[in-house]
């Protein structure tokens, strides 16, 4: 038995970053991302996302209780991963470079913190972050991305480029979660 | 409601008498006995946890010449760990085609520094181009082998409590923690 030609796993990572992508560039629209780039993106000020990976064998498996939906339990599989985003400017270009490393830092941060929940008065801050299958058409939601809750989940350092110390770049390395509905 | 005083008075002070009686002492002893026995085989299964995850940091660092990974041996050294395998293994980084340099290897562990307490273990690569490899530059992406050692560190330690829980469980009593296959953890 093989794998079918041009087998796609429709939960997995690809769909997974296809859907963060589609999130980011819906939430935040005056920004340039350059995704799948871990170095220099090729317009500045720009973001540079890329996925690390962190795989566990066995941490995570089918049938996690994932919460509850009109009372209903909805299980699921849980897994993991480490993505790296970039915010970079260029002093020359830009004199405030830093600043704006910082503002873009800040709207990721809460982006990441506030999709898909609420205020006190009970408005959603922003929608949840979506898990799509893209081999459907139109795409299916299949389960939901969040941000790990623990106090790790974002580990941040802005540095100087030490090849051109003009670039200036806010580096944000974060832990996420995504769960398929089963 | 029968009436009794709240507190007895003391001068201007006002406080609370109470007085506890165990009425099974041995038992007490044993729970006494066994929070010393626990904290022990902890410590014990704390730096198995931590020896692995320094393997995988050494299997996780980039690998030229072998200084940035000798960088990362003090600690292991220290304990007569055995850390060779991880020391050659490059499947979790680029393919390794250069013979690898005694000379590097050395010089980057005369860079490597660790401290030390029952449930805390620091360790420092004070080789000078660590930061660029982990965190990367704008041509050159970050192998950000230490972040991930961090992630990976948490899952090892819980797979050791797990591990040992469970067979404390299945034998009744606290048992000494068994080292574990590193690169199944």
């Amino acid at each position: 038995m093989t794998l079918p030609v041009g087998f796609e796993w429709d939960s997995g990572k690809s769909a997974m970053m296809g859907s963060l992508a589609d999130y980011f560039t819906t939430q935040i629209t005056d920004e340039y991302f350059d995704f799948d780039n871990p170095i220099l993106p090729v317009k500045l000020p720009g973001y540079g996302v890329s996925e690390k990976g962190l795989f566990n064998l066995g941490a995570y498996a089918f049938d996690n209780l994932l919460g509850y939906k009109d009372g209903e339990a909805i299980y699921g599989r849980k897994d993991q991963t480490l993505v790296e985003i970039s915010a970079w400017d260029d002093e020359t270009k830009h004199p405030d470079a830093v600043g704006k490393i910082r503002q873009m830092r800040d709207k990721i941060v809460y982006v990441l913190l506030n999709a898909g929940r609420y205020d006190d008065s009970g408005n959603q801050i922003l929608p949840p972050i979506k898990l799509y299958d893209y081999s459907t058409s139109p795409k299916t939601e299949i389960g939901v991305i969040e941000l790990d809750s623990s106090d790790n989940a974002i580990n941040e350092k802005m540095m100087i480029d030490p090849v051109n110390q003009n670039f200036k770049v806010y580096k944000l390395l974060i832990r996420l979660f995504w769960y398929e509905y089963i | 409601m029968g009436k009794f005083p709240p507190y007895q008075y003391i001068g201007g002070d006002r406080r609370f008498s109470l007085t506890i009686t165990i009425k099974t002492p041995e038992k007490w002893d044993m729970w006494n006995e066994c929070s010393s026995i626990f904290v022990e085989n902890f410590k014990i299964l704390f730096k198995y946890g931590v020896y692995d995850a320094n393997k995988y940091l050494i299997r996780a660092t980039p690998m030229l010449t072998g200084r940035l990974r000798g960088g990362w041996t003090s600690f292991l050294n220290a304990h007569n760990i055995d850390y060779s395998s991880a020391f050659m293994d490059v499947t979790m980084v680029w393919g390794h085609n250069e013979p690898l340099s005694p000379q590097a290897i050395n010089e980057g562990m005369m860079m490597s520094y660790y401290q030390e307490s029952d449930f805390l273990v620091t360790l420092i690569n004070a080789v000078p181009y660590v930061d660029y490899v982990e965190m990367g530059t704008s041509n050159m992406a970050g192998y950000n082998f230490a972040s991930r050692t961090m992630y990976k560190g948490e899952f090892i330690i819980k797979k050791y409590i797990e591990d040992w829980t469970s067979k404390c469980s299945e034998m009744g009593e606290i048992v000494k923690p068994e080292i574990l296959d590193e690169v199944q953890v």
